[in-house]
């Protein structure tokens, strides 16, 4: 117990004295603040009538907001506090030390989700003091709707990390974003591509398209996150999140960063 | 109880026709040794030898291409055996947002069950090599980043202590600390592997010297041996390497 502890206590030291993470904390609160002050002061008008943003949509503009910025938190995690203890001359020193490799990443996300937990507390910190606590207690959907959201963003959030991690334990860091970057944008876009095919009913225009469809599905559902948290803050409940998928693919990513950690990588005996 | 029985009868280090070569440059070659515990080994060679790529395959760092490399009866690709471990390597680093302090106390955590043992070693290192807790670990000079690289090996007193160059960026002072320090911990029943260019330090500690030349295991014996034959550590060695520059 005490080498989990010790473990998690040294990758959080590293986590809060980072400043970039210093720097996404602060926007996680003030980018939100921007858009909840922007939200209370528009009326959007459209045919003729004037349209008022409801508690939901400022509250999902807020998550998607947050969602962003979070995005860029745990590829910045991955690529930059993962590989740290592990590559170089630092490897060396703490790879004989007797701690078990899988308690690795365990730490890495117990971390990686306080800060998510974090980064969203600022965000309802920033709702509260545009709104109040009544717009979100009152109508009931903290544990129905928001929990829900912040369950499957951790999932889905600290599986990209991971892979960014396991990324940037075998390339550089320019490799890295490219490929993670390249991974997230390709996953995002296939996702709203099929939610859009799917709600259009193009199947009999494009047949073929079902066919890649089928492929997607063994994909992370990274694409479908977005479109998750939308349907879940609509409508409510613990059906509309792929929570096992993301569930699956988040172990998979964990058993290849602890077999990563557990055999060294060359560069190891290099300078750092 | 067989584990215990078969590490008592084992020795620390048991290396077999290791053989290790990085692209097509044969680094090691058919390199066995015996380090019994208790005793103390002093690895010499001069730079490129091998020194290192041994003390790397010894500790699982890096795969030799054929052989075998036991610390203890174990083989080390298993790592139970890091626990018994204490490593200081020849350029150290370390993660460099901690302070001095944390970074020991991280290392005694992972070490050491009792808090309060933990919480004595680390005061008990620091002390020993005269290191401020304080002090972020990016701040410390070459010679403090060595003492901290010895003290976070001393901690929990492992059984085997490799120590790599532990001499280099020391100033006199602290190579007579060292010196103590590896002594006392001699008596202890402590087992050392010393990778070191300082003849005369390897002279004062060492019950063992392994010379290594172009990846050949070129001498192995023991210093009572070369007392007998009326040599030193500086003749043997430079015995190893006749006909060289």
């Amino acid at each position: 117990m005490s080498q989990i502890i010790a473990l998690t206590k040294l990758i959080w030291f590293h986590t809060i004295r980072s400043r970039l993470l210093v720097t996404l904390g602060l926007a996680s609160f003030f980018l939100p603040f921007g858009w909840f002050e922007l939200a209370q002061n528009i009326n959007v008008k459209f045919q003729g009538k004037v349209l008022n943003l409801d508690g939901e949509q400022v509250l999902l503009g807020g998550l998607f907001l947050t969602l962003f910025i979070s995005g860029f938190l745990a590829a910045s995690y991955g690529m930059w506090i993962m590989p740290n203890l592990h590559s170089g001359r630092r490897g060396q020193i703490i790879y004989v030390l007797p701690i078990r490799k899988w308690l690795f990443p365990i730490s890495y996300a117990a971390v990686l989700v306080v800060m998510l937990v974090a980064q969203q507390a600022l965000m309802l910190a920033a709702l509260r003091l545009s709104y109040g606590t009544q717009f979100w207690l009152e109508s009931g959907f903290f544990f129905n709707k928001y929990v829900p959201c912040l369950v499957l963003i951790s999932l889905a959030y600290v599986g990209l990390s991971f892979y960014f991690g396991l990324l940037a334990f075998n390339f550089s860091p320019m490799t890295t974003f490219f490929w993670g970057a390249g991974t997230l944008f390709f996953l995002q876009g296939w996702g709203i591509l099929f939610e859009i095919h799917n709600t259009l009913s193009m199947a009999e225009y494009f047949p073929s398209v079902d066919k890649l469809a089928a492929l997607y599905a063994y994909f992370p559902p990274m694409g479908d996150l977005i479109l998750d948290i939308r349907k879940t803050v609509r409508f409510g409940g613990w059906s509309y999140g792929h929570f096992k998928s993301m569930g699956i693919w988040l172990l998979i990513v964990w058993a290849l960063v602890a077999v990563r950690v557990w055999f060294p990588p060359k560069n190891m005996r290099l300078e750092n | 109880m067989n584990e215990i029985a078969q590490s008592a009868s084992s020795p620390a280090i048991a290396l077999e026709n290791l053989c290790y070569s990085i692209g097509s440059k044969q680094i090691l070659n058919g390199i066995s040794l015996r380090l019994e515990p208790g005793k103390t080994l002093g690895l010499l060679g001069l730079n490129g030898a091998g020194k290192t790529s041994l003390i790397q395959i010894v500790l699982g760092l890096s795969r030799p291409k054929s052989g075998n490399a036991l610390i203890f009866g174990t083989p080390t690709t298993l790592r139970k055996c890091f626990a018994r471990v204490g490593y200081a390597p020849e350029e150290p680093s370390f993660p460099d947002f901690l302070t001095v302090q944390e970074y020991l106390e991280f290392v005694a955590a992972v070490r050491l069950a009792e808090k309060s043992e933990r919480k004595s070693s680390v005061s008990h290192e620091l002390g020993e090599f005269d290191l401020d807790g304080k002090k972020r670990v990016r701040d410390l000079s070459k010679g403090m980043r060595r003492k901290l690289s010895l003290a976070q090996a001393f901690i929990g007193k492992p059984e085997l202590m490799i120590l790599d160059e532990p001499l280099t960026g020391l100033d006199p002072l602290a190579i007579v600390k060292l010196r103590e320090i590896i002594l006392q911990a001699k008596q202890r029943g402590t087992t050392f592997l010393v990778s070191s260019h300082i003849l005369s330090e390897v002279e004062k500690i060492c019950d063992e010297i392994a010379v290594i030349k172009k990846g050949e295991l070129k001498l192995f014996t023991t210093l009572a041996a070369l007392s007998a034959e009326s040599k030193t550590v500086e003749t043997a060695f430079t015995d190893s390497h006749k006909g060289e520059a």
